[in-house]
């Protein structure tokens, strides 16, 4: 299944401010992309997005500006591994991409990925906001 | 000729009911917010394999048990961030925490000695042979 670039784009912008948990995770809504949660503290956003089963050399992660791209795909199971009969397919197939804007600004050379039991973990470093302070005489 | 029962269901439409149900437990009073993780059935020739997605969950977090044709696999994931949110604010999430558990009606007789689990990138794949049919073939005289 590929997802439809305009869709996921106006998915993504629809869905930017809301809080998603709330819904349980229908069918499609598992389809349409992974799971992901952004997290702020005061010098860093981090970003987890949910990948079970995806490898490393599959996804890739674009910081553009303010906005922050995860895409990847996951391949159909080899069928010498999985047996050739389908008994049962809850799993979503195919390429996914989910592109969040980030509410501040930061360092695209300060930008680190890991993978770890499913879950890619993304951590910006928030850019020092330049401040020129300017004393005023009185007069 | 016999007349059919004119609000019998045909054999098939009851099987492919029948299994429906059985595989699909999170269909059944299911509590709203509870997690489920996503299940993939596969059969082969001599195993059934069953994926579980995980994201997230350690292995020892994760329970599997197999009793009288049916395979549960149970546990919980663990929120490792719920320390840091006095600190950091969370803008989203869209992720889930909690207990699961879900129990799958596996469609083969299974050797239940020989099942096998493996947890690799949060996706759990428990392997369960199918027992081994008797070589042996018995000659039936007719008398």
């Amino acid at each position: 299944m590929l997802f439809d670039a305009f869709t996921n784009g106006f998915m993504n912008d629809i869905f930017e401010f809301g809080d998603r948990s709330k819904f349980n995770r229908s069918a499609w809504l598992s389809c349409w992309g992974p799971a992901l949660e952004l997290r702020e503290t005061e010098d860093t956003i981090e970003v987890d997005v949910e990948v079970p089963g995806i490898d490393k050399q599959n996804l890739k992660v674009d910081l553009h500006g303010s906005k922050l791209t995860i895409s990847g795909e996951r391949k159909k199971p080899e069928e010498e591994k999985a047996g050739p009969l389908i008994r049962w397919s809850e799993r979503c197939v195919g390429a996914f991409s989910r592109t969040i804007t980030l509410p501040q600004p930061v360092d695209e050379k300060l930008i680190h990925a890991s993978l770890n039991n499913g879950i890619l973990s993304i951590v910006m470093k928030k850019k020092n906001p330049e401040f020129t302070t300017r004393i005023v005489e009185i007069q | 000729m016999s007349l059919q029962p004119f609000f019998g269901f045909p054999p098939t439409v009851n099987d492919l009911f029948s299994d429906f149900v059985s595989y699909s437990p999170r269909l059944n009073n299911q509590i709203p917010g509870e997690l489920s993780p996503s299940i993939d059935v596969h059969e082969g020739k001599d195993t059934v394999s069953v994926d579980v997605e995980l994201p997230g969950v350690k292995k020892e977090d994760v329970q599997v048990h197999y009793d009288s044709g049916k395979l549960t696999i149970s546990g919980e994931v663990v929120n490792e961030r719920k320390n840091e949110s006095t600190e950091g604010n969370q803008r989203w999430s869209e992720r889930r925490f909690g207990s699961f558990s879900r129990t799958i009606t596996i469609p083969a007789k299974i050797d239940a000695d020989r099942i096998e689990a493996n947890f690799s990138n949060g996706l759990l794949t428990v392997t369960l042979p199918k027992v081994e049919k008797s070589q042996t073939k018995k000659q039936i005289a007719i008398k």
